[in-house]
């Protein structure tokens, strides 16, 4: 009993924290703006870096979307409607696993960046220079990420429809411009929207959890360790967590 | 001018410092020593306000550093250098671009005044021509100095030093000393450093503070020092090792 109100305790102060963190961050996001050097070399770092894997994931998930898909609609002789299994990517496929690529990539490497930098004594360093590390370090990498992954998500919904297109030619007999005619039918532009919030908001969700778990580091190369797992487990975690509230969110307005 | 009074602090739970009171007059140095793991680091970090008391306070100039406002903080840092004990340096920047940071950061020069300002100060610490280098190609001793010409960068007028001397061999260590009072006596900076090596700290120092289990024991000029009657300060400055009567059979049992 007692370690359950200690735990409901921890959490509270981890949450306080975290949204410290994600408050401190926003609010020097002009600075971020300002050494536009530092934002760019983010930037450039979180889309560069993903682009190749992000395809390939995307265009898996469209062959196999397509595959199992085509397989139920065949028999009820629905094959032409083919081109929805394109609304799940916009939905949840793109969105969900795009950020769960950078949430192995890149948030994991903030936290050891980071994490690095606190048991170096570097973190020290640029405070006592007078700069906040919200500021020079989480505001350039929380903005990066938000900006970086819808982008990413049009990507990989981009390669999953290649993917998912081509499938369907092969398993089911039906031509691209068929499944992409359903599929644009279909598909509404807030839906676009939404996928593009959710991008955001995970991106944001990446970066502040790595951003966090670099920060509390302790205790030398271990405790880098200890940081960089915690912070692909939780950011993990919270991104599905955030995609129930926010899908229940958007579905209601 | 640095005023601590009754400062208590510690990390989660274990006290660290237990009721440390001193004032640093300006232009002055103060030398802090102390056994390995007595707190001589995390005093210097509640100094500069990197770190909370958890009772007492440290004003410097009047000013309580652990509650400054963002501004007054930043203003703060200005006016002072400092060097860390692993150096700081940044480890994905050249050491040029190190020791530029602040001067970046907190001034308006030109990129060629910068670049003039990078090389001077690495010359003061004798490290001439490596602003090209990254720190993870330096030895230690070379950190260690590059951390101090980035302290230096600002002209500060107060500077915190963490073991400026130790790991350098003699004839740098010794320049490194020089520079220090040189730096005390044209820029009139006031300075706490810590140290290990007794001759060096008798040397610069305008008053040695020790520091034993948590508290300040002793603190006074060299002379005062080494006249001190306490038998741990006398232990501390003639290098005696504890009594401990290692039981001999604790060794060889790997023979
Ligand atoms: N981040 C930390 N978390 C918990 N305890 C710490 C931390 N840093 C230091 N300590 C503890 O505080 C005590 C004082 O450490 P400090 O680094 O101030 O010692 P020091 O006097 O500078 O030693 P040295 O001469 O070896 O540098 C040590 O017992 C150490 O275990
Ligand atoms: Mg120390």
């Amino acid at each position: 009993m007692l370690k359950l109100v200690e735990g409901a305790r921890d959490a509270c102060l981890t949450a306080h924290d975290v949204g410290v963190l994600a408050w401190d961050s926003v609010r020097h996001a002009g600075y971020a703006v300002r050494r536009h050097k530092l934002l760019f070399r983010q930037l450039f770092e979180v889309g560069n870096s993903s682009l190749l894997i992000v395809g390939v994931f995307g265009l898996f998930v469209g062959l196999i979307l397509v595959l199992y898909g085509g397989d139920q609609l065949s028999r009820f002789n629905q094959e032409k409607y083919i081109g929805l299994t394109g609304l799940a990517v916009v939905w949840e496929f793109g969105p969900v696993f795009t950020a769960f690529i950078l949430a192995g990539r890149i948030g994991s490497a903030y936290a050891a960046e980071i994490g690095t930098m606190k048991v170096s004594e570097e973190i020290d360093a640029l405070q006592v220079m007078g700069v906040k590390p919200e500021a020079y370090l989480a505001a350039p990498r929380l903005l990066a990420c938000a900006l970086m992954l819808p982008a990413l998500v049009v990507y990989a919904d981009f390669a999953a429809m290649m993917g998912g297109a081509g499938m369907a030619w092969v398993s089911v007999r039906v031509a691209p411009s068929e499944f992409f005619r359903v599929f644009f039918q279909y598909l509404e532009f807030k839906e676009m929207a939404r996928s593009l919030i959710k991008a955001v908001v995970f991106g944001g969700i990446i970066a502040v959890t790595g951003c966090y778990h670099g920060f509390r580091t302790t205790g030398g190369a271990e405790g880098v360790g200890k940081s960089t797992t915690a912070s692909v487990v939780h950011s993990l975690l919270a991104i599905l967590v955030a995609d129930y509230f926010i899908s229940r969110i958007l579905l209601a307005l | 001018m640095i005023e601590v009074r009754d400062l208590v602090a510690g990390y989660d739970g274990t006290v660290v410092l237990d009721g440390i009171s001193l004032s640093v007059e300006a232009r002055e140095i103060v030398v802090i020593m102390g056994q390995s793991g007595c707190g001589k680091s995390t005093f210097l970090k509640h100094l500069i306000g990197l770190q909370k008391p958890i009772s007492g306070d440290v004003k410097i100039n009047g000013i309580d550093v652990a509650h400054m406002s963002e501004e007054d903080y930043r203003a703060f840092c200005r006016s002072v250098g400092v060097l860390f004990q692993s150096g700081g340096l940044f480890n994905s920047m050249t050491v040029g671009e190190n020791v530029a940071f602040p001067l970046r950061e907190h001034t308006k020069l030109a990129e060629p005044v910068v670049d003039i300002v990078v090389k001077l100060k690495l010359q003061q610490v004798g490290l001439p021509g490596i602003e090209g280098l990254m720190p993870s190609a330096l030895s230690g001793g070379m950190r260690k100095r590059a951390g101090l010409a980035r302290a230096l960068a600002l002209d500060p007028t107060i500077l915190f030093l963490d073991e400026p001397t130790t790991g350098l061999d003699p004839i740098i260590g010794a320049g490194i000393d020089a520079l220090i009072l040189r730096i005390r006596d044209i820029y009139r900076a006031t300075m706490v450093v810590v140290a290990h090596d007794i001759a060096s700290s008798m040397h610069i120092a305008d008053r040695i503070a020790i520091f034993r289990d948590n508290k300040l024991v002793e603190l006074g000029t060299p002379e005062q020092i080494r006249g001190s009657p306490n038998p741990y300060v006398q232990q501390f400055l003639n290098r005696q090792p504890d009594r401990t009567d290692h039981p001999t059979e604790s060794f060889g049992y790997l023979r």
